[in-house]
């Protein structure tokens, strides 16, 4: 796929410019989109930058890409960054050209600054050795593998439906995405306390595999293809109706 | 947005990934997209990556208190480095919050050349709190609050704090411990800070406190070229040290 102007840049660049003449209330609606958004732009690209230049573990990258993002949003609301003189492209550059700085900046800091290494992989990917494993993958995939995966894919779907809705979004956050008990209990769809977090999480794992279990799977090898159908089925927008058709 | 019109022939871009973790993916493109992702096995392990940096956006993203306080109250342009802790306190996901530093300092010697730092007051609340070391540090906070020194220095000394709240516990703990008499611990812990490095006037106040504490020690000359430091600052401590210069000459 080629790289086409983002929409999440531009849909922030939008939110960023109501910013500054923003009432208490607006402000806080509009950081409620605005921050996730800046605050995931720059922790991707701090991830990239900090596999190329030197070590940093995540709670690390996430307390610094928070810093500079709140650092940035008082400059805005300030004027003392008027942002209403860049483009939305130029400020998806400003926030990548950040997140790099403070990563280096730190690791300076740290003594623990690494040459980087021209030949590891930087923002996006390395595209045509992707294409080559993704192909050679494609081609190994057998009607039989692909059966299992689709099955396994509908159980564990299955299985997590039977969850209380915060249950499952807490399963979800540390299952799927490794979060941890801090950030999931601070989280607009759970909030409650990192020890309330382990205590469900504990209660709903056991679940899920028991389901998985009597379903003749092992929950622990999770096929490939799984991660899209739980999040297409929980965590995306609703279906359309051609999705709806596919899974029958 | 993003132009999908390709329908992901091609391998999506890890902002169009973003966008869909963002919900700002058409429906019709975000089938494509999908089906894409659960025959492309890298494509989803980038995109479970993005998806966590989304979820953990959310999860970063302060109170409005905060927030409010942190982009109207908290503008430090003298500095060129700004400490950490001012910043990480306000997003600190599982921790205290409330910030007694932002409160309007008050400043009553009681005669002995200490001044209080600004106390954290009734607006000190601790949300989320399940490790013993954030309840002592609350509670030797609100000690503190209560001019109760010697409470505040002995539960601040137990208390465990990590990275945003080091700064908060160390500059507290010292004010305590030199109010309470303790004058060689004060010394040292306050020491132990990079005094110059914290927002005034918890960074100034922590300074003069040194100073008054050097001078009680029978250290003349270290304490009179920290007060003398002092005085060529602005605000309520400058002008204090320049007091003490003008009665010293």
């Amino acid at each position: 796929m080629t790289d086409h102007r983002p929409g999440w840049i531009e849909r922030l660049h939008e939110l960023l410019l109501l910013l500054p003449a923003a009432g208490q209330r607006e402000r806080s609606r509009l950081l409620d989109e605005a921050w996730p958004l800046m605050h995931a732009g720059m922790l991707r690209q701090a991830r990239y930058q900090a596999r190329r230049v030197g070590r940093i573990d995540r709670d690390s990258l996430v307390d610094l890409v928070s810093e500079k993002v709140l650092d940035l949003l008082r400059r805005i609301v300030s004027n003392d960054w008027d942002i209403s003189r860049h483009s939305a492209p130029e400020l998806g550059s400003f926030l990548s050209m950040t997140a790099r700085n403070a990563i280096i900046d730190h690791l300076r800091r740290e003594g623990r600054l690494i040459h980087p290494d021209a030949d590891q992989e930087g923002p996006g990917w390395d595209a045509p050795r992707h294409r080559q494993v993704t192909k050679v993958a494609a081609h190994l995939e057998s009607v039989e593998v692909r059966a299992e995966r689709k099955e396994f894919a509908d159980h564990l779907v299955a299985c997590v439906d039977d969850l209380a809705d915060r249950s499952r979004t807490i399963w979800f956050l540390r299952v799927m995405l490794e979060m941890n008990s801090k950030e999931i209990a601070a989280h607009p769809e759970v909030e409650t306390t990192p020890g309330n977090v382990d205590v469900i999480l504990q209660r709903t794992r056991s679940a899920v595999r028991d389901c998985m279990t009597r379903k003749g799977h092992e929950p622990d090898r999770m096929p490939a293809g799984t991660f899209t159908e739980i999040w297409r089925r929980f965590r995306g927008m609703p279906r359309t109706d051609r999705e709806k058709a596919n899974d029958d | 947005m993003t132009n999908t019109n390709d329908r992901f022939r091609e391998h999506p871009s890890p902002d169009t990934l973003l966008d869909l973790a963002a919900g700002l993916v058409p429906p019709d493109e975000r089938a494509d997209l999908l089906d894409h992702l659960t025959g492309c096995p890298p494509c989803e392990e980038e995109f479970v990556q993005v998806s966590a940096d989304f979820e953990t956006g959310r999860a970063t993203r302060p109170d409005d208190a905060v927030v409010d306080q942190a982009l109207r109250t908290l503008p430090f342009p003298q500095q060129t480095r700004r400490p950490r802790w001012q910043m990480l306190v306000p997003v600190a996901a599982a921790a205290v919050l409330a910030f007694a530093l932002l409160l309007p300092p008050k400043t009553d010697s009681d005669g002995s050349g200490m001044f209080p730092l600004p106390s954290p007051g009734e607006e000190l609340r601790l949300r989320n709190v399940d490790a013993p070391g954030n309840v002592l540090l609350a509670a030797g906070l609100d000690a503190y609050s209560r001019h109760n020194w010697g409470e505040a220095a002995r539960l601040l000394e137990s208390a465990d704090s990590d990275g945003a709240w080091t700064s908060v516990r160390g500059v507290y703990l010292g004010s305590a411990l030199a109010m309470s008499g303790r004058l060689d611990e004060a010394r040292s812990v306050i020491e132990s800070l990079d005094a110059r490095m914290l927002p005034d006037p918890w960074g100034s106040e922590s300074r003069w406190t040194l100073g008054v504490i050097y001078r009680r020690l029978g250290e003349t000359a270290r304490a009179d070229s920290l007060i003398t430091a002092l005085a060529d600052e602005s605000g309520a401590v400058g002008d204090r040290a320049r007091a003490a210069l003008d009665v010293v000459n």
